[in-house]
């Protein structure tokens, strides 16, 4: 009996062995959600998807339903799904206070991602903390939404706009050493003048004997800068710093190269990225143009290597035929980085789903994934991560103009560290 | 046989928005604030469409209390809510007395197209001098005080509801004798016959400036109120889409009384809210779908249905006594 009973229950055993074996290996990934956790994640995602910005919006929009589809499919957050509830950012920030508070105690949500205007993210932070909402700004640059007051529910996955002007003052620099004059064309609201004001003090604070021919101030989108662009023809500086954006780059740049103003001068767009695909020819060969300091770009660091790049800028070209520009990118940083927070959480909290306050605390030092590389939240909520900024080149593969000479520029170089004021830091600029 | 009769239907609309905080829930109780704060500023639009003037710059008002707010927090320290609203009517109504000495001169297109050019310079300086306003960026407002007391944050909200239902209970009584008064039948006769007006022994353009400057300080007090409830301004409140938007809440609610532009507000806000909520592509066009559907059929705005159904019940109410 002992004979014959010993190799029957043997292969049975191992039988069952590889069994357990093979279901423990697959319940990460399929097994029952953690205790606790709702039905789905309700999420608020706010941008513009009418009006001049809407060419941002939409792309963030895009981005975020290609993004949560993805993650859905694959069995959501830890086994939640995700559910996304859209609200249009147009419409000034009383209408965005109204809706945060709605998004939050009618809707239920449970965080709320987006915020591309600078007014409209002021206005929302405060609020955010009243009702105690985990809130992630994705593109909003103004640096005073970390600098001016104590944030607790509010993080920014992006760099803060002084970024974006001192990594051009490096650029410019390392590109003309011998750089004489200096010129700006900028909207006359606080997004130009602040990008304006770091790039001449950064620029200046780097070579001292920069000087600054030209400062010219056009509406918000005007829509015709002919006058501006005859202007910065006769001042001739070596450099023209822009920050102009969506519309109203578009209209610059068509008006301005048939004139030479794009040859003539070395021309830094900061925004440039996002309006390439719409310009095509249009735009000249030979413009510094940056993701308004994005660590990557749809061809950096490179998509053929890196499997999380391709799959986000194949899947947004094939359901939305357009490549992800930065807004996209952004898009991206912000949603990877509250699942990444979520999932820390959970892990920390042994697999419970986590109350919002075990959120915020896995979200502080988190390390996370995007298609261009790592990124890490600061203690102070803001992320810092690396710029990229390189050389328009019509690129006839994809019909538009790609950047060349990519450089990459280190987060210490571009950013403050935690705790010391943009401006200050701007001000006391090393080389 | 009218005068002992106490008014029914306002004493029930009093009790509803005393119960808002306690009956509904918090993000409505957030919008019935926004919706009072903004009633003050339609107001002042409305009563110019009494006499048949149409304003597209009363916005201005409405930004100057509110940058009443802005600068007493940022310069003074000042946050008590108290204390700013009446300063916000006082300062509404010092940059109106200055206008209106235009303004006054003015009807009609001319009326409007002036007043939309004040109110687009104040926006223009707003913006431009951004080291002082913070630009685009705007000012915070602050958390606000409530007579040197500071609620907790539970609280604040509801603070913020009944300081907004006090000082509308003032404004509707306010304006309420003004329109019962002498001055406010000239405004309303304005609509049919200057001429007459003046053989009358008024003098029109009186009218229109103490007029103005009453708009003006409804409209800081709504612009101090809305700059707290918000918590954030910007120089959008002076913007002529903000003016856009109290002409056109005050053809929506009905300017024949006080009362009609208070309803004309709170329903904005919550069609503005709810078109957002099922359209959030298409919002707008809701709203335009609805402006029209109003013109159309209730050309007097909401309150007329109301007014409609008062009069239907107090004709049979009459029959009765008659019979």
């Amino acid at each position: 009996m002992q004979r014959v009973g010993k190799p029957r229950i043997r292969p049975w055993l191992s039988l069952l062995t590889i069994g357990i074996l093979i279901l423990a290996a697959s319940l990460p990934a399929t097994g029952a959600p953690p205790a606790g956790a709702p039905a789905e994640l309700k999420v608020g995602f706010v941008d513009f998807f009418s009006g001049a910005a809407a060419t941002f919006g939409i792309s963030g929009k895009n981005t975020a339903e290609w993004l949560v589809d993805k993650w859905n499919k694959e069995g959501g957050i830890r086994g939640v799904k995700v559910k996304l509830v859209m609200v249009d950012e147009a419409g000034g920030p009383d209408k965005q206070v109204t809706e945060f508070r709605r998004l939050v105690l009618d809707e239920k949500v449970e965080a709320v991602v987006g915020y591309t205007s600078s007014a409209n993210c002021l206005a929302v932070a405060p609020v955010a903390e009243e009702l105690k909402v985990l809130t992630v700004i994705h593109i909003c640059g103004t640096h005073r939404l970390t600098e001016d007051r104590q944030i607790k529910y509010v993080f920014r996955t992006s760099n803060s706009q002084a970024a974006d002007s001192v990594m051009a003052a490096r650029y410019v620099l390392a590109m003309k050493p011998n750089v004489k004059t200096i010129a700006g064309a900028n909207e006359d609201y606080a997004w130009g003048r602040d990008s304006w004001e770091a790039f001449r003090i950064a620029i200046q604070r780097l070579k001292p004997d920069v000087k600054v021919v030209a400062e010219l101030w056009t509406k918000i989108q005007a829509g015709e800068y002919s006058a501006e662009i005859s202007k910065l023809l006769a001042a001739k500086p070596d450099v023209i710093h822009s920050s102009f954006w969506g519309g109203g780059l578009i209209t610059f740049v068509k008006q301005g190269a048939p004139r030479g103003l794009l040859k003539d001068s070395l021309v830094f767009f900061s925004t440039g990225e996002q309006a390439l695909q719409d310009l095509k020819k249009d735009m000249p060969d030979g413009v510094i143009v940056a993701p308004r300091a994005t660590s990557g770009y749809f061809l950096h660091p490179d998509p053929d290597r890196n499997p999380l790049q391709k799959e986000f800028v194949q899947g947004l070209k094939a359901r939305f035929d357009r490549y992800p520009d930065y807004p996209a990118h952004r898009t991206y940083q912000a949603l990877a980085g509250l699942k990444a927070a979520f999932e820390k959480a959970i892990d920390q909290g042994g697999g419970r789903w986590p109350k919002n306050e075990d959120v915020i605390k896995a979200f502080e030092g988190l390390t996370w994934q995007t298609p261009y590389g790592l990124i890490t939240m600061r203690p102070d909520h803001q992320v810092v991560h690396d710029g990229a900024v390189g050389l328009t080149k019509f690129n006839a593969k994809y019909g538009f103009p790609t950047l060349e000479r990519l450089v990459a520029v280190r987060a210490a170089e571009i950013m403050p560290p935690v705790g010391m004021k943009t401006l200050d830091w701007v001000a006391a600029l090393k080389k | 046989m009218e005068a002992k009769r106490l008014p029914l239907a306002p004493l029930v609309g009093a009790a509803l928005l005393v119960a808002v905080p306690i009956v509904l829930p918090d993000w409505m109780k957030f919008i019935v604030t926004l919706a009072m704060a903004k009633f003050m500023a339609v107001l002042s639009v409305a009563l110019f469409l009494r006499a048949n003037q149409v304003t597209f710059g009363h916005a201005m008002f409405y930004a100057v209390g509110a940058y009443t707010v802005g600068f007493g927090a940022k310069w003074f320290g000042v946050r008590d809510a108290v204390l700013l609203v009446p300063l916000g009517a006082l300062f509404g109504a010092a940059v109106a007395a200055l206008v209106g000495l235009v303004m006054a001169r003015y009807r009609e297109v001319f009326f409007a197209m002036l007043n939309l050019a004040f109110s687009m310079m104040l926006y223009g300086a707003f913006l431009k001098l951004y080291w002082v306003t913070g630009g685009t960026d705007g000012l915070s407002a602050g958390i606000p005080k409530f007579l040197g007391y500071a609620p907790s944050r539970e609280y604040l909200r509801d603070f913020l509801y009944y300081t907004a239902l006090g000082v509308t209970g003032v404004v509707i009584y306010a304006v309420y004798r003004f329109l019962a008064s002498p001055l406010g039948f000239y405004l309303k006769a304005m609509a049919d016959n200057e001429i007459r007006i003046e053989y009358s022994g008024e003098s029109v353009r009186h009218v229109m400036y103490v007029t103005y400057v009453l708009s003006g300080a409804l409209g800081g007090v709504g612009g101090v109120l809305a700059a707290f409830t918000v918590g954030h301004i910007v120089p959008e409140y002076s913007f002529w889409i903000q003016s856009g938007e109290f002409v056109f809440v005050a053809l929506l609610g009905g300017y024949g009384s006080a009362v009609g532009p208070l309803v004309g507000s709170i329903a904005f806000e919550f069609i503005r809210t709810y078109a957002s909520k099922y359209f959030p592509n298409e919002w707008q066009m809701v709203l335009g779908i609805i402006m029209l559907a109003i013109i159309l059929f209730r050309p007097g705005g909401l309150w007329t249905i109301y007014e409609g159904i008062a009069a239907r019940f107090g004709r049979r109410e009459r029959e009765v006594e008659r019979a």
